[in-house]
């Protein structure tokens, strides 16, 4: 099935198999292995996805689901100014993401600094409940977010 | 194999036409369920399918002051961001307990109804709440209880070219508002347990109180004679009232495992116990 849809910025238009799942094309086929195949059931974050602007775990969508979308990985995110704010930030908290949690972590970082919603402790640990990982204690995260926040770090909408 | 044709219908009409034409396709609005559910590294897909992603009547979101209306295919996210004050407490509680906020972006409270042979988290609160869903085909629609979708079979009550198409929740005011959840209704070994509870009081009188819970199998855990029982009385209630109205309610019918009749005692107990 042919498929067209936007990765990072780019537009694609490939042949795949609609029942593939999209960790596997990114990873497989486009050979973008920031997001990985965790629990495979959704819950565990590290296949996470900006997917048409929001969260979605990449193990949870479908290849025929890409059809149209945009989407945006953890690499393409790192091309963003918005990537090295944050990342500067969670130096400064000494929170520093493993490689299982990291599109998790700074994707949902990302998509909570792009929404309206206040960067309240309630928010952010909110937004942090889809990554299980506990590499870095939340406390550093939370507080990483808090100073992205505060230094106005504001993602593109 | 030759690939499955992917219906993506863009708008309503097309998509009755649709499922006119394929009533065996089934209909994939977010696909938790069904990609939770899976056991291999793919989706097994049938023939047919029909996506209701392009479907703008579908996403769409109204409030009145008398209720909340939205599209079957609007995310669990949707709804969660709408805020405090138009989504009644328990809902919002429940809408939480969906999945973590990635796979809340994807699931759908259509679909949450929609899934045959169990009652998924949000079904007990959307009908407690009077709950009521569009089930559409071409020329012909109607509007079926939440609590009525499944029948006592666990069937979904939705004919062969129907599709769930509005949600319909009454903006009542409750005084109190509670909703609990144990274990997941997709590890059936978890003996998962949902709870809802809603009082609505004036003056320390009860006026109103509704109390549900679902094991995950496809019936509600009801008990209305144990309701109108406690309407009228003075809160809080005594040891002794609760004890009566306990014993009213006696072991909760249906499948369930000693945990989960234990489980819904104690937390009837509880909700009662805790009214002021």
């Amino acid at each position: 099935m042919r498929i067209v849809f936007t990765l990072n910025g780019e537009a694609l238009d490939l042949e795949l198999d609609p029942s593939d799942l999209m960790v596997d094309v990114i990873r497989i086929r486009l050979g973008l292995t920031g997001a990985r195949p965790g629990c495979l059931q959704g819950q565990c974050g590290s296949c996470t996805l900006l997917f048409n602007g929001k969260l979605a775990p990449g193990c949870m969508i479908p290849a025929f689901r890409a059809y149209g979308a945009d989407i945006l990985t953890i690499e393409g995110l790192r091309k963003l100014p918005e990537f090295g704010a944050i990342e500067r930030a969670f130096e400064r908290a000494r929170a520093k993401p493993c490689r299982f949690c990291e599109a998790g972590t700074y994707l949902s970082t990302y998509a909570l600094l792009r929404s309206s919603e206040e960067t309240t402790d309630e928010a952010i640990r909110q937004t942090l409940s889809g990554v299980w990982c506990r590499c870095t204690t939340h406390e550093r995260l939370v507080r990483g977010i808090k100073y992205a926040a505060a230094q106005g770090v504001r993602s593109r909408t | 194999m030759a690939d499955p044709t992917i219906h993506f219908p863009g708008s309503l009409g097309e998509l009755l036409q649709i499922r006119k034409r394929h009533p065996e396709a089934p209909v994939y609005a977010g696909g938790t369920f069904l990609l939770a559910q899976r056991s291999a590294r793919f989706v097994s897909l049938p023939p047919h399918l029909i996506t209701l992603q392009d479907v703008d009547e579908l996403h769409r979101i109204t409030r009145t002051e008398r209720y909340l209306e939205f599209g079957a295919a609007v995310s669990v996210r949707e709804l969660l961001q709408l805020g405090s004050g138009n989504v009644p407490g328990a809902l919002r509680d429940a809408l939480g307990h969906v999945g973590p906020p990635a796979v809340a972006g994807l699931a759908t409270v259509g679909g949450n109804l929609a899934i045959s042979g169990r009652l998924m988290t949000l079904v007990p609160v959307l009908a407690l709440l009077d709950t009521r869903v569009e089930a559409r085909r071409q020329g012909r629609s109607r509007w079926i209880a939440a609590g009525r979708v499944h029948r006592t079979d666990g069937t979904v009550d939705l004919g062969v070219d129907e599709v769930f198409t509005r949600v319909r929740v009454p903006l009542s005011s409750w005084t109190k508002q509670v909703f609990r959840r144990f274990g997941s209704e997709l590890a059936p070994d978890s003996d998962p347990l949902t709870f809802c509870g809603l009082v609505r009081s004036s003056n320390q009188i009860l006026e109103e109180i509704r109390i549900v819970g679902s094991a995950g199998t496809p019936q509600l855990i009801r008990d209305k004679s144990m309701e109108a029982e406690l309407v009228g009385r003075r809160v809080p209630l005594s040891n002794r009232e609760v004890r009566q109205a306990l014993e009213l309610f006696g072991e909760p019918d249906g499948d369930l495992s000693a945990i989960q009749r234990v489980r819904m005692r104690r937390l009837v107990k509880w909700f009662l116990l805790g009214l002021r």
